[in-house]
């Protein structure tokens, strides 16, 4: 049996909104400088984090889409980021001053049916779902960045009700030397 | 009475008894190093034979005599068997003592069985012959001390005892030849046993040592090549290569692989391959049976614990051993083909303290065997391979935190270099400043540089990102302000310039946030151009009042024809202006609260009729008190200028 396709999750209430302690920084929607935003949150990560450069590409992905799709890179909108990082996670919270991800059910839908035909081997009619597009996504979206989102960020990605805050989590596995030895039972 | 006794001590009784008294001793000395009980029973045997010579001088009885004999061939042929095992030929000749015992005993108590009693002495040799089982037996069994003495003393003492008896029915146990001669030999029988079981001890001692001189010359192998091994940069492969070369060849193995546990799954991996090494694992069926894909498989095979004869030795931290091929062996059937087969095998695993950190099996192929020893050899050379091992992940961490700092300390080197290092003298303005790098970040730039007359260029600057990377940033943003500021240009146009020469210009990010003051000390003029910069504030010296100074720009290093715009005011005597970075307002409290302008602007009101430089240590005195034991996340900047009388 296939495994049931991960969700974007919509939950007021996930603990995953809770700030306290975490950095913040807020930018307006320009475009031209998501990697420099970008950086300046990356920069507060420990030197520990191995694979900064993907932690850096999904979280230029996130600020990317409140940027564009939320606030319609409208440079008086805000993009509002708090961010934690410790050598074992990564947290992040994003807002904008958007309407919200309206499209989150369908996207889940489609996520479903991609992963069905993905556990089938149908290929054929996967290939109408290699990309999620809405209606107002333009030549330069790929869309996929949220399937790829959704895989990284293992701790949750989840939505507020307004769909305009999303907050996420990310679980770096600690490095284990060897194994305890089993005691005689 | 007395004339009897006399008699008696004038007979040979008296040097029996010294004879078996130092027998005694010999053997009690000798159960010292004797942890199966063999001394002791010699030593009881010796005790019991002083007993019967002692009842015999004083009740001169030839079924007595006999008597006695029997019990201590019985007793003899008891310790001689018992490290073996005590089957039915034993109790059956133990039997048939035991009737002629009580024949004798019979004989003795003055009953006349008509067997005559001499004749019944001969039943001695019942449990002597039982000595001669012992080759037909347990010939092959001298594993250990006692059943080794048994099997080298079986000989002498059948034939001494035999001897013995033979010659006290034929000579008569009263007779002087037998008492001076046989009886002081028969004593010295036991005297061989000890120095049998003497020499045998030896033997063992010997053994031991070349065994634990080969075991040195072993380990001394394996930490040699381990040890060397962690001058070269793939050292923990160096290690592991080395150090299942070293078990095979040490252990006579044809082959043998290494595993490590794997960092962040619940998998052992085989890492290192040696030699020889017929796959002690089941091979998926579709995989082909030629010899290069089978070895390419085995040499990246990975088990989950508890997987296959390898995960179980990894799950459970206990060793396999197969001495050789058989039908009980629990390595599976890969197929018929030769290099397929494994024979002996054995799987020790690596722990150090509470933990399994992987395990080594050796194997030999086809008839091949391993001993005792190997298996030994196996587990020492596991044990103290995995302390290498260990070593090496602790190598390789300390290096990698090492290169951690090195990166840290390198940046923190260069930023100090790049700040000055005394805040130049400008008439009419004083400077103080308050800056603080977090470590392994070192982003932050601050410089004034005089230009003409009493003119400057006051510059703060933060660059996106850190350590090196960022470093390289600073001192571009430096090189290029340190060239420009000579010119005649605005602050804004230098900002453009500045600007121009980063962006794009090289492979690497480059983004910085910079504020340009220039500053005409005479007139109390100042231009300021922001790009992408904190809003700098004045603090008014009249009344304290602050206003801030915003422009919306983006940082440097976005595009390469930004235009940059300025703002222009004027400082009066006693005005302050603060220019200072982001770490500064996002410093947070342990309640996850940030500093904010708020807080900065108060602590200039407050100050604001001290020197810049104490304007700056009230800052630090306020910001350090705000974060308490947080831990800082950026670099904290402020640079404060005053404008005294010219």
């Amino acid at each position: 049996m296939a495994p049931a396709a991960k969700d974007i999750q919509v939950n007021e209430n996930s603990p995953l909104f809770e700030k306290t302690g975490m950095l913040h920084k807020e930018f307006p929607s320009d475009f031209r400088q998501i990697r420099y935003f970008t950086l300046l949150i990356v920069q507060s990560a420990p030197p520990d984090i191995k694979e900064i450069n993907l932690l850096e590409q999904q979280i230029s992905e996130v600020i990317k889409n409140a940027v564009k799709h939320g606030n319609k890179c409208d440079p008086e909108k805000k993009v509002r980021v708090w961010y934690d990082f410790s050598p074992e996670h990564a947290h992040l919270i994003v807002e904008d001053e958007g309407p919200g991800f309206q499209d989150l059910e369908k996207w889940n839908e489609f996520n479903r049916k991609r992963q069905v035909l993905l556990e089938g081997n149908d290929f054929e009619a996967l290939a109408e779902y290699v990309s999620f597009r809405g209606e107002r996504a333009d030549d330069n979206d790929g869309g996929n960045a949220l399937f790829a989102a959704l895989e990284y960020w293992d701790g949750g990605f989840v939505f507020n009700s307004k769909r305009n805050v999303v907050a996420m989590l990310k679980r770096f596995p600690k490095k284990r030397r060897g194994v305890k030895v089993e005691s005689e039972k | 009475m007395w004339d009897s006794i006399i008699k008696v001590l004038g007979g040979p009784l008296l040097a029996k008894l010294v004879l078996a008294a130092v027998l005694i001793e010999v053997f009690l000395f000798l159960r010292k190093k004797d942890t199966e009980g063999a001394m002791t029973g010699y030593a009881l045997v010796s005790g019991f034979l002083a007993l019967r010579d002692v009842v015999s001088a004083f009740l001169p009885n030839p079924a007595l005599f006999g008597a006695g004999d029997l019990v201590f061939f019985g007793l003899l042929l008891f310790i001689c068997i018992k490290p073996f095992r005590l089957g039915w030929p034993f109790w059956t000749i133990e039997g048939l003592g035991l009737v002629a015992f009580i024949a004798l005993v019979l004989e003795a108590s003055g009953l006349d069985l008509g067997l005559g009693a001499d004749l019944l002495r001969l039943a001695a040799l019942v449990p002597i012959l039982g000595l001669l089982l012992l080759p037909l037996l347990f010939r092959a069994q001298a594993d250990t001390t006692a059943r080794s003495l048994s099997l080298k003393t079986w000989l002498p003492l059948t034939v001494g005892s035999t001897v013995y008896v033979v010659a006290g029915f034929l000579l008569g146990t009263g007779q002087p030849l037998f008492l001076l001669l046989v009886e002081p030999a028969f004593y010295g029988l036991l005297f061989a046993v000890a120095l049998i079981f003497v020499d045998i001890i030896q033997g063992q001692l010997v053994s031991a040592v070349d065994y634990y001189e080969e075991s040195v010359d072993s380990l001394y192998d394996l930490l040699l090549s381990t040890g060397t091994a962690m001058r070269s940069e793939t050292f923990l492969q160096d290690v592991v290569d080395n150090m299942i070369r070293t078990v095979v060849d040490r252990t006579g193995a044809d082959g043998g692989a290494l595993l490590l546990a794997d960092e962040f799954e619940e998998t052992v991996s085989i890492r290192a391959i040696c030699g020889a090494y017929p796959p002690p694992f089941k091979l998926p069926e579709n995989l082909p049976k030629t010899q290069d894909r089978v070895v390419s498989f085995v040499r990246h095979a990975r088990f989950k614990l508890g997987e296959g004869i390898l995960g179980e030795v990894s799950r459970t931290g206990k060793h396999v051993f197969v001495p050789q091929a058989g039908p009980d062996s629990p390595l599976p059937d890969n197929g018929d083909e030769a290099w397929l087969k494994s024979g002996a095998f054995i799987a020790s695993p690596l722990i150090v303290r509470d933990r399994i950190i992987g395990a080594v099996s050796v194997v030999k192929t086809g008839e091949g065997s391993f001993s005792e020893r190997d298996f030994d050899r196996c587990k020492l050379l596991a044990n103290f391979g995995s302390i290498a091992v260990a070593n090496s992940f602790s190598f390789l961490e300390a290096a990698e935190r090492s290169d951690i700092e090195r990166e840290a300390d390198i940046a923190a080197d260069v930023q100090a270099n790049l700040v000055p290092k005394k805040l130049p003298e400008v008439r009419g303005i004083a400077f103080g400043v308050f800056a603080s790098s977090a470590r392994g970040v070192c982003s932050d730039y601050y410089d004034v540089i005089p230009t003409k007359g009493d003119k400057a260029v006051v510059a703060v600057g933060d660059v996106a990102g850190k350590g090196v990377a960022a470093s390289i940033v600073l001192v571009m943003v430096r090189s290029i302000l340190q060239l420009i500021t000579a010119s005649t240009k605005d602050a804004a146009t230098l900002l453009q310039w500045v600007n121009r020469g980063i962006t794009g210009k090289v492979d690497l990010d480059h983004y910085a946030t910079l504020c340009l003051a220039a500053v005409d000390s005479a007139s109390g003029a100042v231009e300021l151009a922001n790009a992408g910069h904190q809003p700098a504030f004045i603090c008014r010296a009249a009344d304290g009042n602050l206003e801030t100074v915003e422009a919306k720009s983006v940082p440097i290093g976005v595009e390469r024809g930004t235009v940059y715009g300025s703002t222009r005011f004027a400082l009066g005597e006693g005005d302050i202006l603060v220019l200072y970075t982001d770490g500064i307002v996002e410093t947070m409290n342990p309640q996850g609260k940030q500093y904010g302008r708020k807080n900065l602007g108060a602590v200039v009101q407050r100050a604001r009729a001290s020197s810049p430089s104490q304007i700056a240590s009230r800052i630090e005195e306020d910001l350090l008190g705000f974060a308490g034991q947080t831990r800082p996340h950026d670099d904290r900047t402020v640079l404060v200028m005053k404008r005294s009388k010219a």
